[in-house]
């Protein structure tokens, strides 16, 4: 018999959406023995172009099963009421019982191919697969079911990755859909096939595996300009100081002392009283601003299964101040908050440039997928304050769902580095359970803020740059 | 549309139980009008079945026409229909189920028809092919056969599955 598993339901904010094929695999309970197959071996067997089986498992349906009862049913009730009829009725059953009996496993060898209309599309772009699976064996497959392993942080938005089909020897059946990407480097791994003989008593599931690759490097997308916080180091640059000197904003006037630049002489009042002052303007210096990266598993968060997580909003963004700030000759460095390591130390020019966008597009701690490893949020926190200098400010992206995030930017604040959050929301407001939750995350903002610490808050759907361009606005007032 | 499977069986395989039900309620009800409401029973479960993808609904549609199918047998139905109903409840158990695991597996949204066709074309070639061989066999020489010696024949058949089965 095969259990019914029930679909998981959805409740956004949510993680990744549930695999096909894993869902699949789980559905059947059967006392079937699985044989690991090595893929070499397997591959070198075979004359033609099979792909590999990853593992192979025969289950027994247990679909006839009482199917005699038919037969002894209707012959019994033939033999007690003497009527032939029914006495020939019971033969149909033996017939099926002999059919269910006879039933055997097809041999499964199938070469899959799949085509992929882009191979390195942006993310949020929609790229076509094509799959083919040729039957390359001998038999006849009356009954097979292809469930294929779409990668996890993908979503299929046209189209069903799933077919059920019967295949001659040598002959091909297709199937498409549509994928909407993520960021990051995507393998189609395995397709599962599950073949059953005519009458459906055994079933053979077959993984094969497949090597397609599909790579989604976002590029950065700078913003104008970002706000930064009055915490700067010696060098000159465009984040406004509270000090008077050269610069361009007017600051304050002071007395005239020899040497002082005739062009920064007061002479509207030099006329107007015949003293001479020397005007003073707020210098402006470079920052060092460390962006950190809020990336742990509960920060992978999304309102809806087409949505992108929250993760993937905070690398975007970050995508885009972090050109914004290096063009503003600061110093930038990156830093991730969860499992795994990933550390850019702050940094000027192309090169750091190049470096970071290495690390946005590769690092598996910034992964598309939750990242797998243990975190403990204490050694975290005192690794990544440990690294910060002193003179850094952060720019934390987290969607603030709990309060660890809160605890790390109140502590950060505390230690000298002014904190900036900027929260790509990922709540809704669909049921009572996800109002709760988006309006903890209300209280949290405004706790921050309480506690003197800039957040942005950026609603889904909404631009970065307008986002912070507004919140620029108020923390300018 | 996301990654998300229905599990509820395609349609074609139902469809195709419940107009063979509706035949079959049809003619036996014409010999056996005692027939006609298991047949009706059955077809409600099968739709039940096609909707809900139950597969306790299809086991209870493929029994109700084969007591039907016992019923016209009991109301001395011709003997070609009694094998055609109780052939044609086998073929529609095997229908539903195997659409029911198809939904299970595949889902409603996926395309699985050529699946489906010659699933049910086996099963269909089967039931059809056993009826009228019997009802040759019976019709040629059952005049004047003794019924013990059908019987006889009938417990070899079940004795040689059960050796297949081992």
């Amino acid at each position: 018999m095969i259990s019914r598993a029930s679909a998981t339901e959805s409740e956004g904010p949510t993680d990744v959406p549930d695999q096909d094929a894993r869902d699949v695999s789980e559905e059947t309970e059967g006392d079937g023995e699985t044989a690991e197959l090595d893929a070499d071996e397997r591959a070198g067997t075979d004359e033609n172009a099979a792909s590999p089986v990853v593992e192979s498992s025969d289950e027994p349906t247990h679909r006839w099963r009482g199917i005699s009862a038919v037969a002894f049913a209707a012959g019994g009730a033939g033999i007690v009421l003497s009527r032939p009829s029914l006495l020939l009725a019971g033969a149909i059953g033996v017939a099926y019982a002999a059919y269910a009996q006879a039933g055997t496993v097809p041999d499964v060898a199938l070469s899959v191919s799949r085509t992929l209309s882009d191979e390195s599309p942006e993310p949020g772009d929609e790229v076509d697969v094509v799959v083919t699976v040729t039957n390359e064996g001998e038999s006849f497959l009356p009954d097979l079911r292809l469930v294929d392993g779409v990668p996890e942080p993908l979503v299929v938005t046209d189209g069903v990755p799933r077919l059920g089909t019967a295949l001659r020897p040598g002959e091909s059946a297709s199937f498409d859909y549509t994928v909407t990407m993520g960021r990051g480097t995507h393998t189609f791994d395995h397709l599962l096939a599950i073949a059953r003989g005519m009458s459906g008593t055994v079933e053979r599931r077959v993984t094969l595996s497949t090597s397609d690759e599909i790579v989604c490097e976002p590029e950065f997308q700078p913003i104008s300009t970002m706000a930064l916080r009055a915490l700067t180091t010696r060098h000159a640059g465009r984040v406004e100081t509270r000090d008077g000197g050269e610069g361009i904003e007017f600051h304050s006037t002071r007395e005239y002392r020899p040497g002082d630049s005739l062009s920064r002489i007061d002479w509207n009042r030099h006329a107007r009283t015949g003293e001479l002052a020397t005007l003073r303007f707020r210098q402006e210096r470079s920052a060092t601003a460390v962006l950190v990266i809020d990336s742990r598993e509960a920060a992978y968060l999304r309102p809806s299964e087409n949505a992108p997580h929250a993760v993937d909003r905070s690398v975007q963004a970050a995508m885009s101040v972090f050109p914004a700030l290096l063009k503003e000759s600061n110093r930038v460095g990156v830093a991730a908050f969860g499992p795994g390591d990933a550390w850019l130390p702050p940094g000027l020019g192309s090169d750091q440039r190049a470096r970071a966008e290495e690390l946005f597009t590769s690092n598996p701690v910034l992964s598309a997928e939750i990242p797998d490893g243990e975190f403990y949020f204490a050694i975290q926190a005192k690794r990544l304050r440990k690294r910060l200098p002193d003179d850094a400010q952060v720019i934390l992206f987290s969607p603030l769902c709990d309060d660890g995030i809160v605890r790390l930017a109140r502590l950060l604040d505390a230690h000298g580095h002014l904190v900036t959050v900027i929260s790509p929301d990922p709540t809704t407001t669909e049921t009572a359970g996800h109002r709760l939750v988006a309006a903890e995350r209300i209280a949290r903002i405004v706790a921050l803020r309480g506690a003197g610490i800039r957040v942005a808050d950026l609603p889904e759907g909404t631009d970065v740059e307008t986002t912070l361009a507004r919140a620029a606005q108020r923390w300018s007032r | 549309m996301t990654g998300e499977i229905d599990r509820l069986p395609p349609l074609h395989s139902g469809v195709a139980a419940v107009v063979m039900i509706g035949f079959l309620t049809l003619l036996a009800g014409v010999y056996a009008g005692l027939a006609a409401p298991f047949g009706v029973l059955s077809m409600f479960a099968a739709v039940v079945t096609m909707l809900r993808g139950w597969r306790r609904a299809a086991f209870w549609s493929g029994g109700l026409l084969f007591l039907g199918g016992i019923v016209a047998g009991i109301q001395n139905a011709p003997t070609v229909v009694v094998l055609l109903v109780v052939s044609g409840a086998v073929v529609a158990w095997d229908l539903l189920d195997n659409s029911v695991s198809l939904g299970e597996q595949l889902g409603r949204e996926a395309s699985t028809g050529r699946a489906e066709i010659v699933h049910v074309g086996g099963s269909a070639v089967l039931g059809l092919g056993v009826s009228l061989a019997g009802f040759a066999l019976y019709s040629v020489a059952g005049g004047g056969m003794p019924l013990s010696a059908l019987v006889f024949l009938l417990l070899s058949a079940v004795a040689l599955t059960s050796v297949l089965r081992n």
